[in-house]
């Protein structure tokens, strides 16, 4: 099989061994294994934005300035001083590490304080990543005992608990097995937008693989399909080659009809797997909605102070501001007509591979039914008169070389038996 | 399905969620990255129904994101591969293999992205042809002649690598 053929090629000369020694340092690190799996335990339990920002901030800050203090151009130093400068750096991270977790936990507590005036909060915020764990443990039992049911169950009711912390109306239960409710629902949200509740933002992503009889003929049922849903294709590739054809393609269909198809895939061949992802993106985009309308209200104020500018130079300077807020606001623009598309249109990625009773002239004979042995006799026949049909193209060709060199041979042999003849008659 | 706590998930998938990441994303958004992408593998556990690997399904998702990451960044920064591989290694302890570790380094970074993708996820990540193609969206043929021409450039790059050297 390929697979080997090609890892064996990897193991032979080392390589393989000495690409795992590489991976293998990639991460060593278990503070930093600790640092990222405290936020992303703070992702999932959701902070208020304000929180998420001051974080943001931090975080930000800390980076740069572990990376100004750790960065070593490795290309510039010889590798000897290089592990000396090493082991002189350990101490120091493992103290650097420290102070820098108690700065972000003094930072955390003072912001809470200063946004919000009460300690509850602090002491809520500073146990929220290990209240989500402990409750994560708690909704699931590690006692194996527990059925399929109660996991699923207590997944979901986690998640209508964050749903309820983001003061989502009643109707956006969580379904992302139905769309098409949503989209009914989000135009009567849009209305309710004035009252606080977030608009739902999701962006469905499928990806199938489909074993399927005609590759080429599904292919153009699917493309004739998404067309007459409303879609589009965004990328479709077809591999072509005498014993394999397979195919991929990514399209998109408008959000209101993915169900459907989805559904529907099963009936173009058989779905060997099948991957929903779900992308909701509902808090960004607000957040991203909340800031371009500050940034227009902005505008307007410059707009006014514009009407009463009177020197050249604060009119410039006005300006100047202005052609700031647009820019802003044109990017902010971008990013919620990016998330737009992929929200209304949802994207299906589809690998089509033939079914594997494609029986080929290669494979041993096999009893198998009537048309795969029609289809094989058929493939050989076009082989075979291929095949015949290239040695008679071959032979041409060489005849065709072959002709001006006989030509002059024989030319010259008649000329050597003439030359001989007039030798022996002289 | 056996009930899975996010310790469980987390422990299984950082490594090969955190290697995908940090050759892929300026080093001072790595640890932000990666948290945000086990924090939508956990929100999107539910609908991970066992048909493959959780591996698999893992870095399906690590490998959407990053690359929405970048879709959705105006500035297209291309940071080459060397400065983050090095990054990466900036404070680690290396004993006696630091030469192979930097040869090795130096080596990637000679190879198109592509390369490099695949030969992280094939030989290093255990993925089989067609689920590489998967992750990074493309046939199996291409992954098949990517690792294939990823083995000649290595070959010929590493040896000029330790040619080259560090005499």
């Amino acid at each position: 099989m390929d697979k080997d053929k090609i890892t064996a090629m990897w193991e032979e000369d080392g390589d393989l061994m000495r690409l795992n020694k590489f991976f293998g340092y990639v991460y060593q690190d278990e503070n930093l294994k600790k640092r990222i799996k405290e936020k992303a335990l703070a992702k999932i339990s959701v902070p208020t934005s304000e929180m998420e920002e001051i974080s943001q901030k931090i975080q930000a800050e800390q980076d740069t300035l572990n990376e100004k203090s750790e960065k070593i151009q490795l290309n510039k130093l010889k590798p000897l001083s290089l592990l000396k400068s090493i082991n002189r750096k350990k101490g120091k991270s493992v103290l650097k590490m420290f102070s820098a977790a108690a700065v972000v936990v003094f930072a955390v507590y003072l912001g809470s304080i200063l946004s919000n005036g009460t300690v509850p909060f602090t002491v809520g915020l500073g146990g929220s990543p290990k209240a989500a764990s402990e409750q994560a443990r708690n909704d699931v039992s590690y006692d194996t005992a527990g059925s399929a049911d109660g996991f699923m169950s207590s997944v979901n009711s986690e998640r209508s608990a964050i749903m309820a912390k983001e003061e989502f109306s009643p109707e956006d239960a969580p379904a992302p097995q139905e769309p098409t409710t949503f989209s009914q629902e989000e135009q009567g949200i849009t209305e309710q937008q004035e009252k606080g509740s977030i608009e739902q933002k999701i962006i469905y992503t499928l990806e199938a693989t489909l074993r399927v009889e005609n590759v080429g003929q599904t292919v153009d049922l699917i493309e004739d399909k998404i067309t007459s849903l409303g879609g589009y294709i965004s990328e479709s590739r077809k591999t072509d080659q005498d014993t394999e054809i397979n195919a991929y393609m990514t399209v998109r269909i408008p959000v209101e009809h993915f169900e459907n198809f989805k559904g529907d895939l099963s009936q173009y061949g058989i779905v060997s797997n099948q991957y929903l992802f779900t992308d909701d993106v509902s808090r960004q985009y607000f957040d991203v909605e909340t800031r371009l309308r500050s940034w227009e209200a902005q505008e307007k104020r410059y707009l006014e102070i514009l009407e009463k500018a009177a020197t050249v130079e604060d009119i410039l300077k006005i300006e100047d501001s202005l052609a700031n807020v647009r820019r802003e606001m044109e990017s902010l623009k971008g990013q919620l007509k990016y998330w737009d598309n992929r929200v209304d249109y949802s994207e299906i990625r589809m690998n089509i591979y033939p079914q594997k009773s494609n029986l080929s002239v290669s494979d041993p004979w096999q009893p198998v039914s009537l048309e795969s042995t029609f289809l094989a006799a058929k493939n050989a026949v076009i082989k075979s008169v291929s095949f015949i049909w290239n040695g008679a193209n071959y032979i041409i060709v060489f005849v065709g070389y072959a002709i001006p060199v006989l030509f002059l041979l024989a030319l010259g042999w008649l000329g050597y038996r003439t030359f001989r003849k007039s030798k022996s008659d002289g | 399905m056996k009930e899975i706590s996010f310790d469980e998930i987390y422990e299984e998938l950082f490594p090969a969620v955190y290697r995908f990441v940090c050759l892929r994303i300026p080093t001072p958004e790595v640890e932000d990255v990666t948290a945000e992408i086990m924090a939508k593998i956990w929100r999107s556990i539910s609908s991970f129904e066992g048909r493959s690997t959780l591996k698999y399904w893992a870095l399906r998702i690590a490998a959407n994101y990053v690359a929405d990451f970048y879709r959705s960044r105006k500035e297209i920064s291309i940071i080459p591969l060397t400065e983050e591989l090095q990054n990466a290694h900036s404070d680690r302890d290396y004993g006696d293999e630091l030469s192979t570790v930097l040869s090795v380094s130096n080596t990637l970074a000679q190879l198109t992205e592509p390369q490099v993708a695949v030969i992280q996820l094939r030989l290093i990540e255990g993925f089989s042809s067609s689920e590489t193609a998967s992750i990074l969206g493309t046939t199996q043929q291409a992954v098949d002649s990517l690792l294939y021409r990823a083995k000649k450039s290595f070959r010929t790059v590493y040896q000029a690598e330790m040619a080259g050297g560090e005499c």
